[in-house]
């Protein structure tokens, strides 16, 4: 029956995925990604290279899927625990951010990997990964609008710009605590110095609200 | 105590100069030539794309003769990135010595680089890339290369403090690392979106005014 074979090839090739994102997963923290070949990753899932590229377009392509999937669970994560933050909006966007940092950086080298890898990527992942990331951005402007709401962040303030100036800094910070290895308590200290400065041209010097716990 | 002879600038060294020259000077050419070469193969293909091979049979050599001026193709690269550095470092020192407010000025500064990478767009996105990839020793001499470029930036908050522009105490490395953060990532702009020179520089001017905007004295 034609029905029951499509049934088993969908299983086949989702078997395939599964395994090829498995070997491709420990490829990468092993080996690295760059050193990482198609060719390597076919050998430990125990598939052929060409099936590999029957599942995923490109190495970028089953990187991503691996990075998106760990983002996906942080963001979850940090949107989870954004209803608790205390503090002036600063201090709660430095929190999320400083979370993140603690969590990244337990993989840095494959953030970095990441992070280069983004740079010409093809449109279509980066429009994905713009996707992905709008959640991370999306906690920041909530944080910003409550600000606006408490009078703490002018009203005329481009929250769009600010929060692509914020996004901008996040990610850079990264590549500073790579090459300067540094710790994530001494990502998120610079990280607090940095929002001091951009914090200093939207807020409106009204003190922060502090909600009691 | 004795003194050795002072030998005196004038004096003749022993190998015969013309030919040293002749060898010198094809080294440079070729050199020169790979150069080329490569930058065309880098800015069509891309970094990872371009081979040492295709890029001496576009500079009509061998791919020894290639090995003999560069290292590796990291290394040619680097030369490369390191020649349109000087040219836009060239720009920004021309750009900072107007008069004119800081935030402008910054503005005209950044605004020299957008308009030379904007012509290099492709080489750019290879550069960029590879800058997060590179060994550490290179990424040391970029490092180098960049702090000169964020020196420009911080004379220009420098010359805003001494002028009562912007307020005296404030961290003019954070804020200049900051501003060259915000200049980088909008590049992503123009190769996704296809922003123009124009929009760059009016986002740009708006980022400026927000990062400065807790500097201002007025």
């Amino acid at each position: 029956m034609t029905g029951a074979s499509v049934g088993v090839r969908e299983l086949q090739k989702q078997a395939t995925r599964d395994k090829v994102v498995e070997a491709a997963r420990e490829l990468f923290e092993s080996v690295g990604y760059e050193e990482t070949t198609i060719r390597m990753i076919a050998d430990k899932a125990g598939v052929s290279v060409g099936s590999v590229f029957t599942t995923f377009e490109s190495k970028v392509d089953i990187f991503n899927h691996i990075l998106f999937e760990k983002f996906e669970a942080l963001f979850g994560e940090l949107q989870r625990i954004s209803q608790y933050l205390r503090g002036s909006v600063l201090d709660r966007i430095a929190s999320l951010m400083s979370i993140a940092y603690g969590v990244e950086c337990r993989q840095l080298e494959l953030m970095i990997s990441h992070l280069g890898a983004s740079h010409g990527w093809p449109a279509r992942i980066e429009n994905e990964s713009n996707k992905r990331h709008a959640r991370l951005l999306g906690l920041f402007r909530t944080a910003l609008e409550q600000g606006v709401e408490t009078g703490e962040i002018r009203a005329d303030a481009d929250l769009d710009l600010f929060v692509d100036m914020l996004f901008a800094v996040y990610l850079r910070n990264y590549r500073k605590a790579f090459y300067e290895k540094l710790s994530p308590e001494a990502l998120s200290a610079l990280t607090e110095r940095q929002l001091g400065v951009l914090f200093a041209g939207v807020s409106t010097g009204v003190a922060a609200v502090t909600v009691a716990a | 105590m004795k003194q050795s002879p002072v030998r005196l600038p004038y004096e003749p060294v022993e190998a015969p100069v013309a030919p040293t020259n002749r060898r010198v000077l094809s080294k440079i050419r070729t050199r020169q030539k790979v150069l080329e070469a490569a930058r065309g193969l880098f800015t069509e293909r891309g970094y990872e794309a371009a081979t040492i091979r295709d890029i001496a049979r576009a500079a009509g050599m061998s791919t020894g003769a290639v090995f003999a001026s560069f290292q590796d193709k990291s290394d040619l690269f680097e030369a490369i990135l390191m020649e349109d550095f000087e040219r836009v470092a060239e720009a920004m020192r021309a750009a900072a010595q107007k008069t004119l407010p800081v935030e402008e000025k910054l503005l005209e500064l950044f605004a020299a680089g957008y308009g030379y990478y904007l012509n290099n767009l492709p080489l750019l996105q290879a550069t960029v890339a590879h800058s997060w990839v590179r060994p550490l020793t290179a990424e040391l001499r970029a490092r180098a290369a960049v702090k000169g470029l964020l020196g420009i930036v911080g004379d220009a908050l420098r010359d805003g403090a001494r002028s009562g522009e912007i307020r005296q105490d404030f961290d003019v490395r954070l804020v200049s690392e900051m501003l060259w953060d915000v200049y980088l990532a909008n590049y992503r702009r123009a190769v996704y979106d296809g922003w123009s020179l124009e929009t760059l520089r009016a986002r740009l001017a708006d980022q400026i005014t927000v990062l400065l905007g807790g500097l201002r004295t007025r």
